[in-house]
């Protein structure tokens, strides 16, 4: 298994299946953290990634499913895998409809319910992966002025120097002298590097597109 | 020389410097053009202006020192520079001397700050000051002027003394003030004469007006008139003859005539006549009118004042009326009456004078006093008349012999008329004829004596008070009795002789009866000669006067202390007897041989509503009906038979109902051995016979009430046995009354009971109240019969008894216990209904321990696979997954018998530890909900008998309701106060409250009917079942609205219910 590192946050209102699932999820390595309750969890919790929440549907106060909407509402990407004594669909379509990871059934196949803990580790590392690029193109786009601003989304855009001088109504050489900080302060060498760190930024953030521009 | 001029010179100089000056420039500039002969000119032409500015300076200079007005020249600080002679003169100082004082010194203090602003303004206008220097007073006006010369802005003052013209001027304005003050002091005079005198005439209520002769046009007429004629001033104005209109006509003609004589012949006019007002009252008028001649002697104005005098005519009228009323009184009267003036002679004499000296009364006026006396007019008359005469009442007795020769003794009275200022004015004669009066003053005296000489004659003690009630005299038997003298008597020394005991009953009395004109009688107690003590009886009778009055008393003393000695001793004997008899209650009665009553006593008198005095000398005819009167008589008639005392008992019909009397009847016999009257006496044995025959029905009442009751009732002694029960009693064991006496407590209860009963009984010793309690008894065939038993301890003729009732209460019984098994029933069916919701329930409950169970195996499996760990590191886990089987079981035995129908496992238990158990178990949701929970448990709480797991339930369910009510509020507050205690009615209670949110009574009403919820997922079974369970426990469940803003579930379950249970 690759989840050396990797923290499993198990949830459930009875003491003895806490304990119990650590017991079973220690046996393969894993970081286990026991919460007896939704709100422990909220309380303590800490986004530490790679990780993943191994959650009790059924619980007095704050149900399994009350706590997914709550770290919903929080944006935090932890995968939740579902487990329940008493599954029943709507309950199971709602949970994965609201972003859950997996749904299994007490008592559980320990194999299936490793799987599912397997997956959403693993999916969970790749959206941190991610979300850090997005975090530091973000970084570098806030160094820039906003002229240089300007020149990076029309050269991204691909306008030539002239044409963005035509359309910033400035020389060329003064579009070239801008592009060359803004290249600097990007961090990127080439045009295509550019564009690729910027244009994962844009997918994103489809909405924030124009935003600069506007500027 | 003056300083100026040498200014003006100077200035000259400079003029012809520069005029030289000049020249030469001009010869310079002309250079060769300049002739000799020109500049001589013009040094002439110079020196001319310069001689011609001397000579102007001479004169001005001379004027200067010569001015009548003083001049004075000052600088910008009012110093002066330069003054005249003149100036010099009015302040009083050398001219030298002036030069370079300041201007200021010369003027009085106060005047300075005008003379300041004259000077500084130069006005022109001349300004007054008083100066100040010379010890006249000399006033001086000043002009200012400014000049400015050599660059100085210099004051030419011009200085005149104008103390003349202001001393005159100040005369004048003096003299002028003193006039007009005069001319003002007179109008004003004048004025207030004229305004004195309108004011007079306008308030005045008398008319006041003036007359052109001439014109015959009224100049003024005062509003008086208005008020004494009734007619308007303007009417007057209007015709001056208006006033005459009004005059009575028999009056008018004459009035009008004297008026018009008098005023034309310039005589004063005066008349008082009638006139008559718009209402029609005749008034009387006072008229005066004065003419008024001009130079010529003419009447030219006629002034008049007329006055309503009305009133003083009215008054004179009634006094003349008075007078003649008098007259015709006087004449009336059967006395002389004459008015002799100061020279003695008649004035006035009355008719009565005609009959006695056959005079006629107007040949008496004016004759001397003495006239119709003629020789009888003796030494004494005239010695009276004298007397009269000057002033000095007197009065005397004369006999007068009238014109028939009859002898009148007459009592003459003269009564001067005195005025205050001066000599008399004759006087009054009043002659009465006293001759019979005297005749019957003789009479009286005669009858007097002769009552005077009886009275001491009699044998009683006589006296007579006036009418004041004070003593005149007394006889000589009282004076012999009493042992005062005669003068001792009078007044109030009577009162000396009187027992010092009675001295304020005897004086109080006398004096009471002082005004009252009957007779008043009194016995007291007197000292006499001797200093014995006499009790005597006085008796008063009013004297009356001649008018009728009360002129005095008359009264006798009589000695009765013997007669009252005896009284006394009688009265005290038969007030003795007569207590006796008004006190007693019996009636007693003495009556003669026909049946009539000769004494009763007060209870007879209270029996008959009639008094003694009524009721003595009436048969019983009289008093009581026939029949009543007939059996009395009858019972009489036996007396007499017999010769000796009977008894009879009587009914007599009163106004409450009949009376019962017992009556004992005896002959009274006579010094002769004869029966002269039949005594009774009859005593009342109603009450007692009624309350006798009262006591006997009560008993008869209470018995058939005690035999008939349905519930069963015994009398039993402490040892058990029975003194009395009623035949419901001995029905419930199916014996008869008989049989059920001849048993024994012990007998008829069950050996079981035995214990109990003594623990009830010494319950009894203590509180006096047994029961109520529940036990059975052995019925004659050998059942037990469950009854209900209740006691008390009774006091009778001084033993304790065990009063109880008994009631047969197997019915009630066999009804509990059916409802017992329904509810149950109903518990079974309500529990099955739950069954879908707690198979839902268990299925979690249940998978949680499988799943912990599972997941320890697995992870163990895992473990020895990979190596990780040997069979000891195993061994924690397989614990764990043993206590989780365990756990799933024990949930799966107890959803088993909460779904069984089985009659509840009871046992004693402490409530607390139930409390606690079921607390737990509701733990997790409790501090899921971070839920503060308080638990208040009264310690050493009574065991209860309950099924433990049910009161779990109910526990559990509420909690789990107060849980769930306060997720709606905030988290903090969350608070369930538990508490537990046992209550005075022998309960012991538990208490589970929120403060999550309070509802009606109506919601809690509903709450508690089956499958009404408020949850999503609730059956509505909850509530209902919890009521069940809990009344099957015989308690009670219950929700109350809490002040912690939540609801209170209470549920009461009763101590040692068991033992109930057991009998």
């Amino acid at each position: 298994m690759q989840c050396e590192d990797a923290i499993v946050h198990v949830v459930d209102d009875d003491p003895a299946v806490n304990k119990s699932l650590r017991w079973l999820l220690e046996s393969v390595g894993l970081d286990v953290r026991t919460f007896d309750g939704a709100s422990a969890f909220l309380d303590r919790y800490e986004r530490r990634p790679p990780e993943c929440l191994v959650l009790d549907v059924r619980m007095p106060g704050l149900s399994g499913l009350d706590l997914q909407t709550e770290l919903n509402r929080r944006s935090e990407d932890l995968p939740i895998v579902f487990i329940t004594a008493h599954a029943d669909v709507p309950m199971a379509v709602k949970a994965l409809k609201a972003g859950a990871s997996d749904f299994v059934e007490k008592p559980v196949n320990d194999q299936e319910l490793l799987d599912c803990i397997q997956r959403a580790i693993t999916k969970h590392r790749a959206l941190d992966h991610a979300r850090r690029a997005h975090d530091s193109t973000h970084r570098l786009i806030s160094t820039l002025s906003r002229r240089e601003h300007e020149v990076m989304d029309l050269v991204v855009d691909a306008y030539c120097n002239k044409e963005i001088a035509a359309k910033l109504h400035i020389a060329i050489k003064t579009v070239e002298w801008h592009r060359g900080k803004m290249m600097g302060k990007m961090e990127v060498s080439s045009v295509a590097e550019l564009v690729r760190t910027v244009i994962t930024v844009r997918l994103a953030e489809p909405d924030k597109k124009r935003e600069p521009k506007r500027a | 020389m003056p300083q100026h001029l040498n200014y003006q010179l100077a200035a000259a100089v400079v003029i012809a410097g520069l005029a030289l000056i000049c020249v030469a420039l001009l010869l310079q500039r002309l250079r060769l053009t300049s002739s000799v002969a020109g500049l001589r000119e013009s040094l002439d032409r110079a020196r001319a202006d310069v001689s011609r500015h001397v000579r102007l300076e001479a004169r001005l200079r001379t004027l200067f020192e010569d001015a009548p007005e003083g001049v004075v020249l000052l600088d910008d600080h009012h110093v002066v520079i330069e003054s005249n002679q003149s100036f010099a003169a009015m302040v009083g100082v050398g001219v030298q001397e002036l030069c370079g004082t300041r201007f200021d010194r010369f003027v009085a203090a106060h005047d300075q700050p005008i003379v300041k602003q004259a000077i500084d303004q130069g006005a022109g206008s001349p300004t007054e000051f008083r100066v100040s220097g010379p010890e006249a007073e000399v006033f001086a006006e000043i002009r200012a002027s400014h000049l400015p010369l050599d660059g100085r802005n210099v004051r030419v003052l011009a200085v005149y003394d104008v103390t003349a013209a202001r001393n005159a001027r100040v005369k004048l304005e003096e003299l002028v003030s003193i006039r007009s003050d005069q001319l003002e002091n007179t109008n004003t005079a004048l004025a207030e004469v004229q305004e004195w005198f309108r004011e007079m005439a306008e308030r005045s209520d008398d008319a006041f007006w003036m007359t052109d002769w001439r014109s015959r046009r009224e100049l003024y007429v005062s509003p008086g008139y208005s008020r004494v004629w009734r007619n308007s001033t303007q009417s007057l104005y209007e015709d001056a003859l208006s006033w005459s209109y009004n005059v009575l006509p028999e009056d008018r003609a004459w009035v009008v005539d004297r008026f018009e004589r008098s005023t034309n012949g310039g005589q004063p006019f005066e008349a008082e006549y009638r006139i008559v007002w718009p209402d029609g009252q005749i008034r009387w008028v006072h008229d005066r009118a004065f003419p008024i001649r001009d130079d010529s002697g003419r009447v030219c104005r006629v002034a008049g004042l007329s006055k309503d005098v009305t009133d003083k005519k009215r008054a004179e009228q009634a006094a003349s009326k008075q007078e003649e009323r008098m007259r015709v009184m006087a004449n009336a009267l059967p006395v002389l009456i004459a008015h002799v003036d100061a020279d003695g002679r008649y004035q006035f004499c009355n008719a009565a004078h005609e009959r006695f000296f056959g005079l006629q009364q107007e040949d008496l006026l004016g004759q001397p006093f003495e006239t119709p006396f003629r020789a009888q007019f003796d030494a004494v008359h005239e010695r009276y008349l004298a007397d009269a005469l000057s002033g000095k009442q007197g009065s005397f007795e004369s006999p007068l012999v009238d014109t028939e020769g009859i002898v009148h003794q007459v009592q003459y009275t003269y009564t001067p008329l005195v005025r205050s200022d001066g000599p008399g004015d004759g006087f009054f004669a009043i002659m009465v004829d006293v001759s019979e009066e005297r005749k019957a003053q003789d009479a009286l005296r005669q009858s007097e004596q002769k009552l005077h000489s009886i009275c001491q004659a009699a044998p009683v003690g006589m006296f007579l008070l006036d009418s004041d009630g004070l003593n005149t005299f007394a006889n000589d038997p009282l004076l012999r009795l009493s042992g005062l003298t005669l003068e001792e008597t009078l007044g109030r020394g009577w009162l000396k002789c009187v027992h010092p005991d009675d001295v304020e009953l005897a004086a109080s009395r006398f004096q009471a009866s002082q005004h009252s004109v009957g007779q008043m009688s009194i016995t007291f107690r007197l000292i006499d000669a001797r200093k014995r003590v006499r009790r005597v009886h006085v008796q008063t009778a009013p004297i009356f006067g001649t008018w009728g009055e009360l002129a005095g008393k008359v009264g006798t003393v009589t000695d009765i202390t013997d007669r009252v000695q005896t009284d006394e001793a009688l009265r005290a004997s038969e007030q003795r007897l007569r207590a006796i008899l008004d006190n007693t209650t019996a009636l007693i009665y003495l009556k003669d041989l026909e049946g009539k009553y000769q004494l009763i006593n007060r209870q007879f008198e209270d029996l008959l509503h009639q008094r003694q005095e009524f009721v003595l000398g009436k048969p019983d005819y009289d008093l009581f009906e026939h029949d009543c009167a007939d059996r009395f008589r009858a019972n009489d008639r036996a007396v007499l038979h017999a010769g000796k005392a009977c008894e009879f008992e009587d009914v007599v019909a009163q106004n409450d109902g009949e009376h019962t009397y017992i009556s004992i009847k005896y002959p009274l016999f006579d010094d002769d051995g004869e029966i002269f009257a039949i005594g009774g006496i009859s005593t009342d044995i109603t009450e007692r016979k009624r309350a006798a025959d009262a006591l006997r029905e009560s008993e008869q009442y209470n018995r058939t009430l005690f035999d008939s009751c349905a519930t069963g009732l015994a009398l039993w002694r402490n040892d058990g046995t029975l003194v009395d029960v009623n035949p419901a009693f001995a029905q419930i064991m199916g014996l008869e009354v008989s049989e059920a006496l001849n048993m024994n407590s012990w007998d008829i209860t069950p050996s079981r009971f035995h214990a109990f009963e003594q623990a009830q009984l010494e319950t009894l010793s203590r509180s006096g109240y047994l029961g109520p309690f529940e036990k059975e008894l052995i019925h004659r065939d050998g059942h037990c019969i469950p009854v209900r038993v209740s006691g008390r301890y009774l006091e009778r003729n001084g033993d304790r008894f065990v009063w109880t009732t008994v009631e047969d209460v197997s019915e009630r019984v066999r009804a509990e216990e059916a409802a017992r098994l329904r509810r149950e029933e109903l518990l079974h069916v309500a529990r099955v209904s739950m069954l879908g919701e707690m198979a839902a329930a268990m299925a979690h409950e249940v998978s949680q321990p499988l799943a912990a169970i599972v997941n320890y195996v697995q992870g163990s499996v895992r473990r020895i696979r990979n190596g990780r760990s040997d069979m000891e590191g195993i061994l924690p886990a397989l614990e764990e997954v043993s206590k989780q089987a365990e756990r799933a079981g024990k949930i799966l035995r107890q959803m088993r018998s909460f779904v069984r129908k089985q009659k509840p496992q009871r046992t004693n238990v402490d409530l607390n530890i139930i409390v606690n158990e079921a607390l737990d178990f509701a733990k997790p949701e409790t501090e899921q909900a971070g839920i503060t929970t308080h638990l208040n448990f009264e310690d050493a709480l009574p065991s209860v008998y309950v099924d433990s797991l049910q009161i779990q339930q109910v526990i559990q369910n509420l909690v789990r309701n107060a849980v769930e009510s306060m997720l709606h509020a905030d988290r903090e507050t969350r608070l369930l106060i538990v508490q537990t205690r046992r209550t005075s009615d022998g309960f012991v209670k538990v208490d589970i409250q929120d403060n999550g949110q309070a509802v009606s009574q109506d919601f809690v009403n509903q709450a508690f009917e089956p499958f009404f919820t408020t949850k999503a997922t609730g059956t509505g079974m909850g509530l209902p079942i919890c009521r069940t369970l809990i009344e099957a426990h015989e308690g009670l469940l219950t929700a109350t609205a809490n002040d912690l803003g939540g609801m209170t579930f209470s549920f009461k379950i009763p101590v040692f219910s068991e033992n109930h249970r057991a009998m």
